[in-house]
This record gives C-alpha cells, structure tokens and sequence, in this order.
C-alpha cells in the first residue's frame, strides 16, 4: 500500500511538474517541427523531382547531419535541467519543497522525469512524424529506419549528456547563473588545457607535432563535441562513453542532493569543497591562454609572462566576484593568486627548460652516446614512443649517420614543397626497412613497419644533397648499413646514382621488390615516385600539425639526457593507399592449415586441380590476394587465366585473385 | 510532542541555532520569540525538516524529522514568504497540496476560501501581501496536520482576518490537538493566543517557560524612599532578582523577578514610602530579558 501510494505521488508530482514546463514544451516542440518535418518535407520536395538521388540525401536530415536538431536538444537540455531543479537555489522554493511529507530524492527524480519527458517527448514525436512522412512520400526511395534511429539515438545522448551535466551542477551550486556557466564550460576545461599544452608546444618548439587523430581524440574529451562530429568511430564510441558518463553523473547528483543543504541557496557553490577544483584550474587556464595570446603575437618571454599574469588575474577576480556574488569580492585571497602565479612560472619554467625533451634540438655529436630508431604505428601520437622496440645502436659510425639524419630532419622538418624529378634512391634496411630515395631537390624517408609504408618528404639545397649524398654513399653509410645488417642481406642494385637494397630474410617477398627496381623509371619504386607526385601535387600541405608521425631516431647523450627527433609523414592520400598492407600483407591472412583444398582451373582449357598437399596449399594461399590489393596495390598484377577455389575445412568456399608475382612457379610450369 | 536536545545549527562561521533544549506539548501554541537574528526562522525550518540540524536531537513523537515523509505529513509548515507556482490560483494550491497531505480537508478549504472571500480561480500573484497568506493559511488547516509552524504568519493580516485565524488556531486545537507553534515579533498577538513561549537570542534560548508563569514570575515595581537607594540596597535572594534597576532620587523602577509574595514582602521590608508593582507585558519581558544579554536599545542607539 504505501508502496502504491508512493509511487502515485511520484507520478502526480512528476506530472505537475511537467504541466508547469508546458512553456517549453511548446517552444521545443515548435523549433522541432521547423527542425525535423518542415525541413525533411522541405528536401524531399527538392529530391523527388530529380531522377536519381543519393540515399544518404533522404537520410541526412533525419540521420546525422540535423545540426539544427543537435543544437536545440543541447540548449534545451541545459535549459530544462535549469528549471526543474532551479528549486533548490532559491530559499521561498526550498521552505515550499523541502518541508513536504517527501524525500529529497524522489523530489529530484520527480523533476528530473518532467524535465526529460518536456524534450523526449516532442522528440520522439517529431522523429515519430518525420520517419512517416518520409515513409508514405511516394518516390522517397533510400530512406533507411536504421539512419533516422542513429539520428534519433545521438540527439537522445547529447539530451542526457548535456541534462546530466546541467543537472549535476544545479546541484553542485548555489545559483542557475552558476550552474549554466560551469554545466558549458568546466567540462572543457581538460580539453582547453590539453590544446593549450599542445599549442604551447607547436609555438616554442620547432617540431612539435600533434597529429590529426591527436586532435580528433582532444576534440571528443569535451562531452558535447562527438555528438557533432561527423560519423567517425571515435566519436561514436565517445559518443557512447560520454553517455554512460552522462548516467554515471545522475547518480551522482543523486546522491550529492541527499547530502545538499537547502541553506547554500544563492551561494555560488553548495559543496564549498567543489570550489578550489573549479577555481584554480580555471585561472590556471586563463594564465596559459595569456601566455599564448601574448606569445603568438609578440614572441617575446616578457610579454608571455605579462599575458599569463594579466588574463590570469581576470579570471580570478571574476570567479571571486561571482563566488560571492559581490564585487568587494574582487580580490579577496589575493595571495592565493599569488600561489597559482608561481605554481604557474615554476611549470612554464620546467616546460621551457624542455625537461621532457619535447623539443627536436640536437646535443653536440660528442655528446651522443647511445641511439635508437622507433617506428611508430598509425595511430602514436608522442614523442615518446613505446620502448618495447627500437635496436639500440652504439656504433659511432652509424650514430654518425643517424645524426646526419637527425640534423636534417630538425632543420627541415618546417619545410613542405612540392616533389620534383626524382634520380636516384637508396634503400636503407633498419630495424625492419627503411627506404631513402635521393633526387635532385629532395629526400624522401620510406619506412615499413608491420607491413605499412610511411613516406616523408625534406627539400634538399645544393649542400645538403651533396652532403647526404656522400652520407648516403659514403663508409658511414657502409658502415650503417654494415652494423644494422647483421641479419640482413646486402644486394647493391645499379641505378644512375645509387641503388642499394636489403631485405630481411624472414621477408622474402623483399627479394622480388629488389629485383623489381631494377633501373630508374621502372619497378615499383617508381610506381611509388609517380604516385608520390602525383599526391603531392593534389594534397600537399604546408602546415606541420597537419602531419603525421611516422618514426623518432632517439639520441641519448653520456649523462643519459635523451632527445627525440621525429620524422614526419607529409603525405595524407598517399599513406592512404601506401599503407595499405600493400607489400607483405597481400597475401590471404589465412592459416594455410585451415585450408581443405586449393582448386586451380585454367580459364583457357577449362582443366582444373585440386591440390591437398599442404606444401602446395601454402606456396599456392601466399599468392592469393583479395580484391582490395588487386584495387589498391599497383605492385602486384592478376594471373587472370586461372580461377582459384579455396575449400577450407569447416566447409566454406572463397574464390579469391591469383597473384602473378607470387605465383609458385611449378603451378607456371604446370 | 515535539523535543529539542541541543539542537544546533550552523551556517559557515555563523551559529544561527546554539545548543537549542526544549519542548512542545502538543494542544498547546508554543511562540518563539527573539530579536532579529536570534535563530527563530531557523528553528522553524529545522522543524520543518527543510535544514537538517548540525548537531543535537530533534523528534517529534519519537521520531526523526529529516526525511521523514511520515513525520513531514503531519507537519506544516508557512514561512515568512511562501512560495506560489507561476499562474498559482487558490484552486491550484488545494490539488497541489492534496498530493502531499493524505488529510486535505478540500471542502473546509473552499469554505474557508469562501468565507475569506478569496477569489479561487484568481492568480494569486495578483493577490495581496495578506491574501497571499490568508491562501497558505486555509492550505494548512485544511490538510488536517497535527503540527503548523508559522514563520510571522499574521504580518500582513488585517485585524479581522487575525482574529479568524486565531479563532481557526484554537478550534483546531480543541478538535484535533493541533499544535501551532508561532514565530513572531508581534509579542501583543502572541500574547492573545501562546501557551507556552520560548525566547531565543543569537542562536541560544534564554528561557521557555508557560507564559502565565512567565508574567506572574516577573514584575515592575515602582517605590519611594525617604532617601536615595542604589541597587546593592536591593541584593539578589531567593525568589527576588533585580534584572533592571533606576534610580531616581528616592524614586526607584526596578524589574524585579520573583514571585509576588516575596517581591512585596522585601520591598515593605524597606520601609517604602509608596509602593506598586505592576504585570509587565511580554513586549517588556522580552526587552528586560534580552537587555541583561546586553541587547539593549541604548547600546544599539548610543
């Protein structure tokens, strides 16, 4: 019974709740009928007349691409949560409220259910009205529910996103003002100083880099912006992740009302210990954005330093002023100020001093001791690689070179320019391979790792060339390729200038590529060449940010100090292509074991063989290849005259390409 | 019954309610009266389970009051400045609070509405001050609560309507052992109609005692010597405390405590000239008691 009526009361209260948020029930509702209907109506009117029309063009408004919907559920949330618990900043309302025959809780969850129900209703409503209009519209061919369910799933995130985070910080304060305020902005506040940092970087040392997929990753630590990013699959999971957070961050506000005084109404903060972790990282935030205000346009130390300490102080006095509501309140604690400023020098100081060896300088040649060379997956975005791989190197005639290298890459790692005619190559094998192509203007680093290729890319001036080229040729380079080849075999080829290649023997398609590149404007090096150019000529960007990563040749000095060099891939689509697992991963990732049977007809007689013997099934899988090599790889070509078959033994049937380059050759001579 | 065990309450640096022990008999109207910011309005709230105390007891029946709906349904609380929902009418009160109060009486309360001449379907911020409180009044007689606490509810009443309420106080008292217990600065009104009264000053309760007791324990007496007298003539005995002495002259104004008999008695003994003691009202209490905590008006004045 009590058990009944209590949950009647919930829902009479929840109710009553509602009816007062009519008002904004009817302003969303509104906005989402312009929003949703009017405009998807809108563009079906636009697309029917047309013969054909992509799918996605019907589903765009309803999927994912209704920014207009994204922005209303985001301001509508903060503004629902606002008024539902709005109750709890003003002392008439918490004597009304708080003296009722019921518990705090229920009373949050009962506002908490209006406030959601006055936007998922008109919501759901107008995706409900959409997705049938858009349904019964005759000649609306395309229209996907699975899309519209998307775009209807990712407006509810961003609703609870921003209705949980609102919410919790109508609970945290003591006033709406207050609430809205940190509800937008503190939850950027590791975002804002994680881009800061990184701005710090880029502008005080010269090689800094940040990749995209770096940038990606700050843009979704800020809860708001994967729901309007577009449809990758970062941020859909942080879409998702911030969701759970977003649920996590109700229970918490559940359980922080209970404890919630009624007397913090119209204070700034109801739990005065959430003030400090407000506070300080928002001045700390305003000293490093002046220090970068100042130091982008003026480069000057003192001027940074004047920047940090003046916009810092602005935003202390303003959270004081708004702390107390009170403007006598400007500088109240100044020395706390004082604290955060030299907390604030003390770390500018460390950073400069480039104690984390972010920086690219290199120490004097004498000094270098010990290197390593890192190649770093797609997706690393430090300086600091992992250093579970990476040979380190002692040999002074090869740190000769790598430092040669390192000098390089540092004094031309600013420097983007188009590709010219290219003459000559070398092929340096180092850790795994690392290929260096000569011309007469520029170098260009390839590296393999796991099976990818990473290109970057350095002009060369006159002194440089000669310089690398006798590096390149030289006993350092001898040398070089001496002490890493312990494993490897050195097959010099004879192109105009040079042309020295090796390969790993654990990798012996490597044999066919050097066999490949036999001259100059021919092999697959110079498929890469002209893809190279051709790349460039479409997709080259000056902006080193907007590079990628793709190695760090170490350098540690007789005290131990390391510094990291890195070397950039400047090339976007061609990585794209290139990276593709193109060289050693084109063969079917299947364990030939697996394998029942190989069957292997010939197109022009129509004969054909099955083969059983797991010798040949293994010879014969290495030189399948799927249709992405066939479309991706230039370097290898089809054996178009036979047609494979492959029975594994839990009964499937695949009937992949056949490679002519790896083509066994007893199957040529059959 | 409501007890109160060292009830504390704190707001930052400020102790709004110190170490507050008493008790409320219910039937009877208890009236808390103080100086400003002495903790009344925070006592209230505590009752009303709208602050949770810092520290001490408080129960009502044997039983807590923070979050406690089943305690919480038998209490009402107004405060100085209820709180009406935007387009709030006297109709829309009585559903409000007939969620909450299993008891709402809702035909006493249209009666009462009527009789009030009140206008039920009018918003009712567009009523006035009085009005306004008038609405909260009928809402809580209506819901039938065992317990009110009124936060100067009769500010802003006209006479009349004050006179209603009290006549509205008592019949619920007789009928249902209501228990009102009243804030007020208006020491007249709560004269008319306290039982029992509790005087709080900054955050502490100086005394609390049933308010005939209270007059009958403590007198103004005026007397004349043959020659000048200063207080050490008049030295504190059992049953005679001087709180309040002037002298002007022979001419002597003493607020004396003490009962009657012994007043007189120590007095005569002096051989006055003349002699009368005379009732104080509470106005005269309240300001005799709280002047030996030294709030005092020449203190504040001067």
């Amino acid at each position: 019974m009590t058990s009944k009526t209590s949950s009647f009361k919930f829902g009479r209260l929840t109710m009553h709740r509602f009816k007062q948020l009519t008002w904004l029930t009817t302003l969303w509702s509104a906005g989402l009928f312009f929003a949703l209907p009017v405009l998807q109506s809108m563009q079906l009117g636009f697309l029917m007349p047309q013969k054909s029309y992509g799918y996605g063009e019907v589903n765009s408004l309803i999927g994912n691409d209704n920014y207009l919907v994204l922005i209303g559920v985001f301001v509508t949330g903060i503004i629902a949560a606002c008024v539902v618990q709005a109750f709890m900043n003003s002392k008439t309302q918490n004597d009304l409220w708080l003296s009722l025959p019921v518990r705090r809780e229920k009373l949050f969850a009962a506002n908490l259910t209006a406030g959601g129900m006055a936007v998922l209703i008109p919501l759901t409503a107008a995706y409900v009205i959409t997705i049938i209009m858009t349904v019964l519209t005759p000649s609306a061919y395309g229209f996907e529910m699975k899309f519209a369910l998307f775009g209807y799933l990712r407006a509810v995130g961003l609703f609870l996103v921003a209705y949980s985070i609102t919410t919790l910080w109508c609970v945290l304060s003591g006033r709406t003002i207050i609430a809205v305020l940190c509800a937008i902005f503190t939850p950027a506040i590791g975002v804002g100083s994680l881009s800061i940092v990184s701005m710090f970087f880029s502008l005080h040392f010269k090689t800094y880099y940040a990749s995209t997929a770096y940038n990606n990753a700050l843009i979704s630590l800020y809860p708001f912006a994967p729901f309007f990013g577009n449809s990758e699959s970062l941020y859909t999971i942080m879409q998702i992740v911030w969701t759970a957070v977003a649920v996590g961050l109700l229970i918490l506000a559940f359980w922080l009302v209970k404890r919630r005084g009624a007397e913090t109404a119209g204070k700034a903060l109801a739990f005065s210990k959430a003030l400090p972790v407000v506070k300080y990282p928002l001045i700390l935030f305003g000293m490093s954005f002046g220090w970068l205000l100042f130091a982008s346009t003026t480069e000057s130390l003192g001027w940074s330093a004047f920047g940090a300490v003046a916009i810092g102080l602005c935003v202390f006095c303003f959270v004081n002023v708004l702390e107390k509501f009170e403007f006598r309140n400007i500088l109240h604690h100044w020395w706390k100020y004082g604290i955060t400023m030299a907390v604030f020098g003390l770390s500018m100081t460390v950073l400069l001093l480039d104690s984390m060896s972010f920086d690219t300088r290199l120490p004097a040649r004498d000094n270098i001791t010990e290197a390593k060379v890192y190649i770093l997956g797609l997706n690393d975005t430090s300086l600091n690689p992992s250093k579970t791989y990476g040979e380190t190197i002692t040999d002074s005639e090869v740190i000769d070179t790598l430092y040669k290298i390192s000098e390089f890459a540092v004094s031309n790692a600013d420097k983007m320019y188009s590709h010219s005619e290219i003459f000559g190559y070398i092929n340096l094998s180092m850790d795994r391979f690392v290929n260096v192509s000569m011309s007469q203007d520029y170098m260009t680093f390839a590296v393999d790792y796991n099976g990818f290729i990473r290109i970057y890319h350095l002009q060369l001036d006159q002194s440089q060339r000669t310089e690398l080229t006798a590096l390149l040729m030289g006993s350092g380079n001898q040398a070089f390729i001496t002490a890493l080849s312990g494993v490897y075999d050195l097959s010099p080829g004879d192109v105009d200038m040079m042309n020295v290649n090796f390969y790993d023997v654990s990798y012996n398609y490597m044999v066919e590529l050097a066999e490949a590149n036999g001259s100059e404007g021919g092999g697959w090096i110079n498929d890469i060449i002209t893809a190279l150019r051709a790349d460039v000529l479409l997709t080259s960007t000056e902006k080193l940010q907007n590079a990628r990563i793709l190695g760090v040749i170490e350098m540690r000095n007789s005290k131990g100090r390391t510094y990291s060099i890195p070397i950039y891939d400047y090339y976007e689509s061609i990585r794209e292509t290139w990276l593709w697992d193109a060289i050693n991963n084109h063969a079917l990732k299947v364990d030939p074991v697996l394998i029942e049977s190989i069957e292997v007809e010939r197109n022009d007689n129509n004969t054909s063989v099955t083969y059983t013997d797991p010798v040949k099934i293994s010879e014969l899988s290495s030189a399948l290849i799927t249709d992405e090599d066939v479309k991706y790889n230039p370097l290898v070509t089809i054996a178009t005259e036979y047609t494979v078959t492959v029975n594994y033994k839990d009964g499937r049937a695949v009937i992949p390409s056949l490679c002519n380059e790896h083509m066994p050759e007893w199957l040529k001579n059959s | 019954m409501i007890t109160t065990q060292q009830l504390t309450k704190k707001f930052g640096d400020c102790t709004a309610v110190n170490a507050v022990s008493t008790e409320m008999h219910e039937g009877a109207v208890f009236g808390l009266i103080g100086s400003n910011g002495a903790g009344k309005s925070t006592f209230l709230r505590m009752l009303a389970g709208v602050l949770k105390p810092d520290g001490g007891q408080l129960e009502i029946d044997c039983e807590t009051v923070w979050e406690n709906p089943a305690v919480k349904s038998r209490c009402f609380f107004i405060p100085d400045e209820p709180y009406f929902f935007k387009n709030a009418t006297p109709e829309t009160v009585k559903s409000f609070y007939t969620m909450f109060y299993p008891k709402f009486d809702c035909a006493q309360y249209d009666r009462m509405i009527s009789v009030f001449e009140l206008p039920p379907k009018k918003r009712i911020s567009e009523l006035s001050k009085g009005m306004k409180k008038q609405v909260m009044i009928i809402a809580a007689v209506s819901s039938n609560c065992d317990y009110l606490f009124c936060d100067e509810t009769f500010d802003g009443l006209d006479p009349v309507a004050r006179q209603a309420i009290k006549g509205i106080f008592a019949a619920g008292m007789v009928d249902r052992k209501l228990t009102p217990v009243i804030a007020s600065h208006n020491l007249r009104e709560l004269e008319d109609i306290c039982d029992r009264i509790g005087l709080l000053h900054k955050g502490g309760i100086l005394f609390e005692q049933e308010l005939d007791a209270m007059k009958l324990g403590i007198h103004k007496v005026q007397c004349a010597f043959a020659g000048p007298k200063t207080q050490s003539d008049f030295p504190d005995a059992e049953g005679f405390k001087v709180m309040k002495f002037e002298a002007r002259g022979a001419m002597v104004t003493m607020t004396v405590k003490g009962n009657r008999e012994n007043i007189t008695e120590r007095v005569n003994g002096m051989a006055p000239l003349f002699t009368e003691l005379l009732p104080l009202s509470l106005e005269e209490i309240f300001i005799s008691e709280t002047e030996v905590c030294g709030y005092d008006v020449k203190n504040i004045l001067f």
